[in-house]
């Protein structure tokens, strides 16, 4: 832009540019009638008044954007927490299925883990289903299909990480199969593996079921086992039940049963040595232990006769090889040592 | 507390008044000066770019200055020194360029020497004598018309859109040149005509009367220079753009 300047006092000139404009810019030792080509403008108070009217829109622009940013970031943030699955269940009758779902209750994937499960979900569509109409479809469609007859069992398992959740979903889901299918099969909830890890009997087993209450109740397969769990919560009493009634055992008495063998068993078994010997070596140990096994079955009974009448089951006889006689074995076990 | 009162009346009366910041601005010269120096680091002499810069901030801390604000002259400080800081920033950008007083050794030519200068012939020096005739003519019929280059300069619109309904008026009055004769003998602004003519607001005209008079002023016989440099900003404008150029202004 090419200036001419019109008027030169001491602090400013007066230049014409070339689209018509008076400017008051600094006077850098100017002459009247000069062209010239950088001029510093003055700036005027109306100048400033724009400037600030620009910045401010500027600044009005910026925050609106921020704000959509924001939204847009906390519309995406909860879009992914809600479409991630949250919890998977295994549907396992034979056909075994993992239903992923959210933490709305929508599926989100289903997958056959073995090859009928992957038959039974063969063009099924789940999507934007909740779990339980999904449920309600693919049972139906299993007994369609023949995978589930009367008699069948139906294990459901929760993997998740929120307790509270797999908690209230593993009451809300059986009894909800269970209205479904109007009771003809008993559902089972496999719980995982990392709760009551205390329970030795559950370590032995993964695929054992914790004999739940309304399981029992609502198959009603034994009505003397409930009744006896109603009037006596002895353990002697229930065992001699079982003993009693043994050929209609089902699973869940008879596997807490062998374990309650095992737990003795073990126990007797880790007594004895650490008893017997300090000095030895860890290889005799070994040794004695395997030795001692046969022995303290062949123990057992003189040891049992001797303390309780003959008609007690093993079950007793382990609680009085307990208390009782484990000088007695101790030192049978010292001699069989000598003798080896 | 007396003298701090004074340079405020002062201040507050030049800054509708340019003359008398002017004035004002002579009689603080050694503080720009100090104020300069202050920026720069070294002395400033009244021969440096950054004198002329500190007088400007200073002209403009005048106008922007207000009672309620504070002291005035820290205020002055302050824009002399930013407007200095500023200035170099823009010349920072120049760096990398050689001077034409450069020159390789003390006793060689330097490059302003040696390259053909065409803007100081004796023709330009001849052209820049007209100029100044020229424009002294002007100011003098302006001061008949009792208007000055800085009230035009004070009056000239700032708008974009106020300085095209301007252009308009003066296009319509180019296009009409009994108009411009009928200016020179009456010394009168035909106001009514240019509204009724060029479709813009008899307001927006009124307010910038004195700078659309200085432009119909060169536009009469005898201002070819200064028309010659105003041709490029009057003559480009097509139909379409004019049209554009009413709307707006009707709507002002």
């Amino acid at each position: 832009m090419k200036y001419m300047v019109m008027e030169c006092h001491k602090s400013f000139a007066i230049v014409l540019d070339e689209d018509g404009n008076f400017l008051k810019v600094a006077n850098l030792r100017y002459q009247v009638g000069q062209t010239v080509y950088d001029v510093i403008e003055m700036n005027t108070s109306d100048n400033e008044e724009t400037i600030p009217k620009v910045i401010n829109l500027r600044k009005l622009a910026y925050a609106v954007a921020a704000m959509a940013a924001c939204f847009s970031l906390f519309l995406i943030s909860n879009f992914l927490l809600y479409s991630k699955p949250y919890a998977s269940m295994y549907l396992t009758i034979n056909p075994s299925v993992r239903i992923d779902v959210d933490k709305e209750d929508r599926v989100k994937n289903i997958e056959g883990e073995n090859e009928d499960g992957k038959a039974l979900i063969d063009g099924y569509r789940f999507q934007n289903k909740t779990l339980d109409a999904v449920l309600d479809e693919l049972l139906d469609k299993s007994v369609e299909m023949g995978y589930l007859t009367t008699g069948k069992t139906i294990r459901i398992r929760f993997d998740t990480k929120d307790d509270v959740w797999r908690m209230s979903h593993e009451e809300a889901i059986s009894s909800h199969i269970r209205n479904h299918l109007q009771d003809q099969f008993e559902v089972e909830i496999i719980k995982p593996d990392d709760s009551d890890a205390s329970e030795s009997a559950l370590e032995q087993s993964n695929t054992i079921v914790i004999p739940v209450t309304p399981t029992f109740e609502e198959t009603g397969l034994h009505p003397t086992n409930r009744d006896n769990d109603e009037y006596s919560d002895d353990a002697n009493e229930n065992i001699d039940d079982d003993a009693d009634d043994s050929p209609d055992d089902d699973v869940p008495d008879v596997g807490t049963d062998d374990d309650s063998d095992d737990i003795d068993g073990t126990n007797h078994e880790s007594n004895n040595p650490d008893d017997r010997n300090d000095d030895s070596t860890f290889d005799e140990h070994i040794d004695n232990r395997d030795d001692n096994e046969d022995d303290d079955e062949r123990n057992q009974n003189p040891v049992s006769s001797e303390s309780r009448p003959p008609a007690n089951d093993d079950g007793q006889s382990d609680y009085s090889a307990e208390a009782n006689p484990q000088p007695q074995t101790s030192l049978d076990a010292d001699s069989n040592y000598g003798d080896n | 507390m007396q003298t701090e009162h004074r340079i405020i009346q002062q201040v507050i009366a030049a800054k509708s008044d340019s003359l008398a910041a002017d004035d004002l601005i002579q009689s603080y010269i050694p503080f720009i000066l100090a104020e300069a120096s202050k920026t720069i680091g070294k002395k400033c002499t009244d021969a440096d770019d950054e004198f002329s810069i500190g007088m400007i901030a200073f002209h403009e801390a005048i106008l922007g200055f207000s009672r309620e604000k504070g002291a005035f002259l820290p205020y002055a400080s302050t824009l002399i020194k930013n407007r200095i800081i500023d200035f170099h920033r823009k010349e920072r950008r120049h760096l990398g360029l050689i001077s034409l007083q450069e020159s390789e050794d003390e006793e060689s030519d330097t490059l302003l020497d040696r390259i053909a200068d065409p803007e100081n012939t004796i023709e330009e020096r001849i052209n820049l004598h007209a100029t100044q005739q020229e424009i002294e003519e002007l100011s003098k019929v302006m001061a008949d018309f009792g208007v000055s280059f800085v009230d035009v300069a004070d009056n000239a619109p700032k708008q974009e859109r106020t300085m095209e309904a301007c252009k308009l008026a003066i296009r319509y009055a180019i296009e009409h040149p009994q108009l411009l004769d009928d200016l020179l003998q009456s010394k009168k602004l035909p106001l009514a005509a240019l509204v009724n003519g060029s479709m813009v607001e008899r307001k927006t005209l009124e307010r910038h009367r004195k700078y659309i008079l200085v432009m119909l002023l060169i536009q009469t016989n005898g201002y070819e220079i200064i028309r010659g440099h105003l041709q490029h900003s009057l003559k480009s404008r097509t139909d379409t753009m004019s049209m554009q150029c009413r709307n707006g202004g009707n709507r002002e």
